[in-house]
């Protein structure tokens, strides 16, 4: 009965054959505006940061020709002063801080989402909206609560103590310890949003066709849950373990020179050093990891509807 | 209740409480008479009547409003005229644009921004314009925001009937006003929460902001970030009662119009 | 005792020959017939996705105030002919003419054709009202006339006082007949209608299928009409276009395309039809004798035609593959054919007497009682036959495994074209 739509490839739009031109034209009207804007302000700037990225830093800051690789060999870590693990390990930490969060945030993300879609009814939105309003409410406040809530006076603090999980006079924050919680607390919404979405979908009758068969409860989740929910958990996974590799607040605020980050790194290079190529290199090495967050995101293949 | 959804139903509230134990510590201390420290020393709402008279918070509070509307304003215009353009017409690079929009879900904050930074100074340089303060602030912004709109407009776009906009071209509809009658009333639930998400995205970016503004354009989470940097007060905790009560506020209208039955949509 | 064939379709009475020679009724019944121009006129109509042809060289022509259906199965290309006409789609290859003027150059919004659609596609976020008035509006027609007119065409299709609902507050009949208002209001020279009665219930279906029936006839607007129904086909239309893998099988009234179908698929799809292949023995002009696995049957040429067939047009755009048997007017003896009869037209009688020329013994293998009629399936030499019987117990019902004697009216069967 309905036959395969219109082609828009076709240059046909609802009884109106446009031509090559007609499409230019009614484009330039929609989208130019925006490709514009987006040309100029953000094509053209994260170019330019890949351009600087290969040239000479400056004698009062700024750039200089001629164009090197010596940004990214002290990135590699070497530097002028021979070898130097500092910039590899920053970029170490980084990653396995975001991976660490993306890793805590899913088991944290699991049971949420199981129990949100467990909820009857009306109850269901109200334990999505209770995920939702922190993730809109800012991250900044957010994290410096941590602050206070890991205060050496503060409750969490004295519990820690007394039960031992932390020497007496050591604190909580700033540390590697804080900088997780509140990475794991600030990006918690960001992979339970998107697991949700797949939980929701789930045909629980292939989970009770597969205890059926006798499989116990590990292999049913492993073969009749984790492939329907598995989509969901990519997303999930991208969402958080991209932004929080180049967290630049959480870091910055709850961690020490100790935990610095890609973030605080580029930022230095461009506030503080003023190292501009050596930034824009760092920038750079982000993007490429941006690159490949995108194509597995984008290569879901799911058109799930944009978590944000 | 047998015994393993008792355990998720406290994984659940041991997580919840996790979510919200720094938004409740902020309130919760927003009305603490301790001016330093974290002990609670007893109730007071002192903090809230020196926040209204702290000349340099309202100064804030102004600029991340002007801030927030105006990009949000613009964003959501060019937003969504990009999803329908992206969506119906043909045009050399489509492809490009189309994943580029991606691009500022993902990107750190700190390489726009550092990106966005280099070249007004480049642009500076050369003509003398793009003095770092509002108006650049405005530019990064709604640089950040289109893409969002647009994700949010298309998929909006991408679940509407087609056939609704053949009806209005078989009813004698031209193209423009097929658009104009038809097409836009139908994605105007998924404008509007696109613009409530590039409008919250304003409010709530720190970084780019900070890198962007200039003398005289301190934002709110500027202002919290350089207070806390030198110690938090009790005053910030107020301000930030303030946002957040504002985001919570937001949320529910967001998810109000969420859940308002999508006419003309196809799910 | 005589069991007569009895046509089981409560369609039409009488013979099939006789229905067959009843005139053309339509255009004395008061729907008007405007000038010679046809309202659409199709040649060679080619639209590919991919690459499927969903329409292949098809050609057509459409009186003006006719309700003509295209009925095919889904995917035989009846709805893209339908969005070809309503300028929704383009053909790659072909012309199309509405009231005589060539539309390949017409947007969809310029064309005097207004559709309803198979989701009715009402604008949910209009009311009753606006949503009629939309393609007035969309003409610029003055508001006071625009609200006089939908209240008129509001009134015509019986739906007062649901003006101020939107559509989700409407039932599925309410929906379909707010559809076909809007439609309507506009006084398009064509009418299309898009599977409209598809999401309804059968009860409401039968009842709309009379309705629209009658709009048709007091609006005299050429209504194009696309189902898989052949019951509604049937009921509803002056004309019927089967469509089958995007070709047209056969233009004809309801009767014809029932009592003479042309070709296989139409006398499948439409009703059930029992197939006979055989072989030529002789051919007079007037009669053709075929040996079946049955027998020797002998089968009447068809009377010549009360009007011009329309199957395809004088181009001729698109020639049959195997010759047509059916105007051929000699066929040589050893040519392959098929016949085809419908299971009411055959007739079962114990042993006795023979009603008709060509009986033959054939055993009951198996039946299906429906009530009001039984279905029984025979075995004839080598051939199986289906035959309906109406339950007018004439006579005690047969049972599987009895000999009985089955007639097979000459006028009942049908030579196909392949």
């Amino acid at each position: 009965m309905t036959e395969t739509p219109p082609n828009p490839a076709r240059g046909f739009l609802f009884g109106q054959r446009l031509s090559r031109t007609g499409h230019w034209v009614r484009s330039a009207f929609f989208s130019g505006p925006a490709v514009l804007w987006l040309t100029f302000l953000l094509l053209v700037p994260l170019l330019l940061i890949v351009g600087i990225s290969f040239m000479t830093r400056g004698e009062y800051g700024g750039v200089e020709f001629p164009l090197t690789l010596d940004s990214y060999k002290r990135l590699a870590g070497f530097g002028e002063l021979g070898f130097d693990n500092l910039y590899p390990l920053i970029l170490l930490r980084s990653l396995a801080l975001g991976a660490g969060t993306a890793a805590l945030c899913l088991l944290a993300a699991l049971p949420l989402a199981f129990f949100i879609a467990r909820l009857p009814g009306w109850w269901r939105h109200v334990g999505l909206t209770l995920v939702v309003v922190p993730f809109w409410t800012n991250l900044l406040i957010r994290t410096y609560a941590w602050q206070i809530l890991l205060a050496p006076e503060s409750g969490l603090a004295r519990l820690a103590h007394s039960l031992g999980f932390v020497a007496a006079g050591e604190p909580l924050y700033p540390g590697v310890f804080a900088v997780m919680l509140g990475m794991v607390c600030d990006f918690l919404p960001f992979m339970t949003l998107p697991l949700y979405a797949s939980v929701e979908k789930i045909d629980w009758t292939l989970a009770e066709a597969a205890a059926d068969l006798g499989a116990d409860r590990c292999s049913v989740f492993r073969h009749a849950l984790l492939p329907q929910i598995t989509p969901g958990l990519v997303a999930g996974l991208v969402l958080v373990f991209l932004p929080a590799t180049g967290q630049f607040v959480i870091p910055d605020l709850l961690g020490g020179a100790k935990t610095a980050m890609l973030g605080n790194v580029i930022q230095q290079q461009f506030a503080s050093s003023r190292d501009w190529p050596f930034g824009a290199a760092i920038s750079t090495a982000a993007l490429l990891l941006v690159t490949a967050g995108m194509w597995i995101y984008l290569r879901r293949g799911s058109k799930e509807e944009s978590p944000l | 209740m047998n015994r393993r959804s008792w355990t998720l139903n406290l994984a659940a509230a041991v997580l919840y409480a996790f979510l919200y134990a720094p938004i409740v510590v902020v309130i919760v201390y927003s009305f603490n008479s301790a001016r330093f420290g974290g002990a609670w020393t007893g109730f007071t709402t002192e903090w809230y009547r020196t926040l209204l008279s702290n000349s340099t918070a309202l100064a804030a509070a102004k600029n991340t409003l002007l801030l927030g509307v105006f990009s949000t304003v613009i964003s959501t215009v060019l937003g969504t005229l990009l999803a329908f353009g992206l969506s119906r017409y043909q045009f050399p690079g489509r492809g490009l644009f189309a994943r580029l929009l991606f691009v500022p879900v993902f990107i750190p904050d700190v390489v726009l921004a550092v990106a966005l930074l280099l070249t007004y100074s480049l642009v500076r340089s050369w003509t003398g314009f793009l003095e770092l303060g509002l108006g650049t602030m405005i530019l990064a912004h709604v640089t950040f925001q289109i893409p969002f709109v647009a994700i949010v407009v298309r998929s909006r776009l991408a679940g509407l009937d087609s056939s609704l906009e053949e009806a209005a071209r078989d009813l004698g509809a031209s193209e423009w006003r097929t658009f104009r009658h038809v097409t836009l009333p139908l994605i105007l639930p998924g404008v509007l929460a696109g613009a409530m998400l590039a409008f919250t995205l304003s409010l709530d970016d720190f970084v780019v902001s900070f890198f962007t503004s200039g003398p005289g354009s301190t934002t709110l989470p500027i202002l919290i970030y350089s207070s806390v940097k030198r110690g938090i007060t009790p005053d910030i905790n107020a301000l930030s009662t303030f946002i957040i009560l504002a985001s919570i506020g937001g949320t529910v209208l967001v998810a109000l119009l969420q859940h308002l039955r999508a006419p003309g949509s196809r799910r | 005792m005589v069991a007569q064939p009895k046509s089981a379709s409560f369609l039409f009475s009488g013979s099939a020959i006789f229905v067959t020679r009843k005139p053309v009724q339509h255009d004395s019944q008061g729907s008007p017939s405007r000038g010679s121009v046809p309202a659409i006129e199709a040649s060679g109509l080619v639209r590919r996705f991919g690459h499927v042809e969903a329409l292949a060289h098809v050609s057509l022509s459409i009186r003006q105030g006719e309700f003509f259906s295209l009925l095919g199965p889904s995917g035989c290309g009846k709805t893209t002919l339908l969005r070809l006409i309503a300028g929704l789609d383009l053909p790659d290859a072909g012309t199309l003419r509405i009231g005589g003027v060539d539309v390949a150059e017409i947007p969809a919004h310029l064309r005097p054709v207004n559709t309803v659609f198979q989701s009715y596609a009402l604008f949910p976020h209009l009311t009753v009202r606006e949503n009629v008035a939309f393609g007035l509006r969309m003409k610029k027609v003055p508001p006071a006339q625009i609200a006089e007119r939908v209240a008129r065409v509001l009134a015509l299709v019986q739906v007062t006082g649901l003006e101020d609902r939107r559509p989700a507050q409407l039932s599925g009949g309410q929906k379909q007949r707010v559809a076909l208002a809007r439609a309507v209001v506009n006084e398009p020279q064509v009418l299309l209608l898009d599977e409209p009665l598809g999401a309804l219930d059968l009860k409401l279906r039968k009842q709309l299928q009379v309705e629209l029936h009658q709009l048709q006839r007091r609006l005299g607007i050429t209504f194009i009409h696309v189902t898989h129904d052949q019951d509604e086909a049937l009921v509803m239309s002056d004309r019927i276009a089967v469509m089958n893998d995007g070709r047209i099988e056969q233009v004809d009234r309801a009767e014809v395309i029932y009592e003479r179908p042309r070709t296989r698929f139409t006398a499948q799809f439409i009703g059930s039809c029992n197939l006979i292949q055989g072989r030529v023995t002789a051919d007079d002009g007037q009669t053709v004798s075929i040996e079946s696995p049955m027998g020797p049957l002998r089968i009447p040429r068809p009377p010549a035609d009360p009007e011009p067939r329309n199957l395809m047009p004088q181009g001729g755009a698109e020639p049959l593959a195997k010759p047509r048997c059916q105007e051929t007017r000699r066929l040589s003896p050893g040519f392959a054919v098929a016949a085809a009869i419908r299971p009411e037209k055959i007739g079962l009688t114990r042993a006795g007497e023979c009603p008709s020329e060509s009986c033959v013994n054939a055993r009951i293998e198996g039946l299906v009682y429906s009530g009001a009629e039984t279905q029984y399936r025979l075995r004839v030499g080598g051939q199986t036959l289906t035959a309906v019987v109406l339950n007018a117990a004439r006579h005690e019902p047969f049972h599987p495994g009895e000999t009985v004697i089955c007639s097979l009216p000459e006028t009942a069967l049908v030579l196909l074209d392949d």
